[in-house]
């Protein structure tokens, strides 16, 4: 066990490995579908739909992706 | 008033091309440059995700070669820092998708609104090579003081010379422990061998992985070797006289134990 390791469980804090997962998962999981703009819209676009049928959503423009039109 | 063009490069992949394009970029937006950073590796993007801007993309180079965006709509600004924009690469595309013609209209396109624009050239010296230097009025090559990273850089070094001119060297993860082992290239064997002007050495530094995986590079730690090692290497490209200082060891376990209990 290394010392980085001993202070980490001493102290309870947390390395950055589990971001660099987290974060690679996300990456691949959007490099893997190979999405194209239009699609990635499209697709937002249905999500806001399907949910606004259920609950009313607050459709600031700060909110909406950025390229939509 | 037209900013300056900037590709990093080194022919063998994996020695920090796209860490050493993120961090020079950071240093001079700290320095209050506006810094456009465009990553020309095609297909295999990265810079983003050192940089931490994956979740921003919208955009890419190939659509705005394309036509089918604004360069303005695909610069992806770092909130941390509003003079950097990232440009970023598309990641389903191939190589050959655009043009060293191009490539040149774009940079020239960035300059007008940059003070720098830093170019990540992807690995190798085939058509992603020839388009990121395309537009580069100069060249940083990177490589590490390792056997066939200093070969590489060697053959990228003399195709520069063709076109470019005479590129600066970094010399990239210098471990001075093994350095004064006598079982590491020094600074001055590389240069020897590659006769080019050097523009930095950066210690190798686990500050750097780290960083990576956070999305932070390394010169937003203050605390960090390499990363005070960038910032000087963004200052000489500023024009500043800083000095290469000798690297020192990377400290024996004391050394690092005092910089767990008091830096962290």
């Amino acid at each position: 066990m290394s010392w980085g390791t001993i202070v980490q469980r001493l102290f309870g804090t947390k390395g950055s490995k589990d971001e660099a997962k987290g974060r690679l998962q996300i990456v691949l999981a959007y490099d893997r579908l190979g999405l194209s703009v239009e699609q990635i819209e499209a697709l937002h676009k249905d999500i806001l739909e399907t949910i606004s049928r259920h609950i009313s959503i607050d459709t600031d423009p700060g909110l909406t992706l950025k390229g939509k039109k | 008033m037209s900013g300056h063009a900037i590709v990093i490069t080194s022919g063998k992949g994996g020695v920090g091309k796209t860490t050493t394009t993120a961090n020079i970029g950071l240093g001079l937006a700290k320095h209050g440059r506006k810094v456009a950073l465009v990553d020309a590796d095609i297909g295999l993007r990265n810079l983003d995700i050192i940089m931490g801007l994956e979740n921003r993309i919208v955009y890419h180079l190939v659509d705005v070669v394309r036509g089918r965006c604004q360069l303005r709509q695909a610069l992806v600004k770092d909130k941390r820092f509003p003079h950097l924009s990232m440009l970023p690469a598309s990641q389903i595309d191939q190589k050959e998708s655009i043009t060293p013609e191009q490539m040149r209209d774009l940079t020239t396109q960035l300059k007008e609104s940059f003070d720098f624009v830093l170019i990540d050239c992807p690995a190798g010296i085939e058509q992603g090579f020839r388009n990121a230097v395309a537009g580069a009025d100069e060249a940083i090559v990177v490589t590490t003081p390792d056997v066939s990273p200093v070969r590489d850089a060697d053959r990228v070094i003399g195709l520069l010379q063709q076109s470019l001119g005479e590129p600066q060297l970094i010399i990239n993860r210098m471990d001075m422990d093994m350095v004064k082992r006598g079982e590491m290239l020094n600074q001055q064997d590389v240069l020897d061998i590659l006769a080019v002007r050097l523009l930095g050495l950066v210690p190798d530094d686990e500050e750097v992985i780290i960083a990576g995986n956070r999305g932070t590079p390394v010169i937003l730690n203050d605390h960090s070797r390499s990363g005070k090692a960038y910032d000087r290497i963004a200052r000489r490209l500023l024009g500043e006289d800083v000095p290469i200082p000798e690297l020192d060891g990377t400290g024996g376990r004391m050394h690092r134990l005092g910089k767990m209990f008091f830096w962290r």
